[in-house]
């Protein structure tokens, strides 16, 4: 992809995003796991909360969005806590081990879903249009609401979330020409 | 006891969205533990009939299974 573009913050929040969806034990990184690490910011923290959203409760939503590769809601409602097994099996089995075999192998490595991909891309053309030569969490944000706005209503939980979040990077980042 | 609760409860849950997952998560769950305790055993020394024995299926079908373990 377009790294060198991201500035310092955009490029640790795409490291971010992947911790997060290693966290999160999903086995792809997702547009929600964007957000989640774009909320590092604290400007942009600040922004979610404007429209109601709280870290935690955004953390809880990607959650359950994640490609787990097991249904940790449905195991639970087995009374089966996912985490304690892995938990298990790790003290006797090491790091990972109840992860799918062929994603240890790849020392941690975890693909981007196509929401992801789609969003950065998005970020690289706001960047462009904004006439940055960095994209920024900013641009970062509005690639994610071009790519999936729908997603980013459901994961912030607020109506027409997305189109509230724009109004605020855009205004941002008018400040920031100005 | 709570949990006891969610099982009984859930075991038979009228959802067949969450009736079906709850199966197929365990069926997830017990493939991946198989693998890891299939390569325990075999790393203990087991043979593939006693751990064929204990899995419940013939010899044949836990080797066609597992025979990349060693």
């Amino acid at each position: 992809m377009m790294f060198e573009r991201f500035s310092r913050q955009a490029r640790s929040a795409v490291v971010l995003a992947q911790e997060e969806a290693r966290d999160l034990h999903s086995e792809r990184i997702k547009a929600g796991h964007l957000l989640l690490a774009l909320a590092s910011d604290k400007e942009v923290a600040a922004a979610f909360a404007d429209v109601g959203c709280e870290v935690a409760n955004l953390r809880g939503r990607v959650a359950r969005d994640s490609d787990q590769e097991f249904d940790t809601e449905a195991l639970a409602s087995l009374g089966i806590d996912i985490d304690r097994v892995r938990a298990s099996v790790e003290l006797h089995f090491g790091e990972g081990a109840l992860d799918r075999p062929a994603r240890r192998w790849r020392g941690g490595h975890i693909p981007f879903h196509r929401s992801a991909k789609k969003s950065l891309e998005c970020s690289l053309r706001e960047a462009v249009w904004w006439g940055s030569k960095d994209i920024d969490v900013w641009h970062m944000l509005l690639g994610v609401i071009r790519a999936e706005p729908s997603t980013v209503d459901d994961l912030i939980g607020a109506d027409r979330a997305h189109e509230r979040l724009r109004q605020t990077a855009l205004r941002k980042l008018s400040e920031r020409a100005a | 006891m709570a949990e006891q609760w969610t099982l009984a409860d859930q075991a038979a849950n009228p959802d067949p969205e969450m009736g079906l997952r709850s199966v197929r998560a365990l069926r997830d769950l017990a493939e991946r533990l198989e693998v890891l305790q299939v390569a325990n055993a075999r790393r203990s020394g087991w043979s593939w009939q006693e751990i064929a024995n204990v899995l419940r299926v013939t010899r044949q079908a836990v080797h066609k299974k597992h025979r990349d373990i060693g």
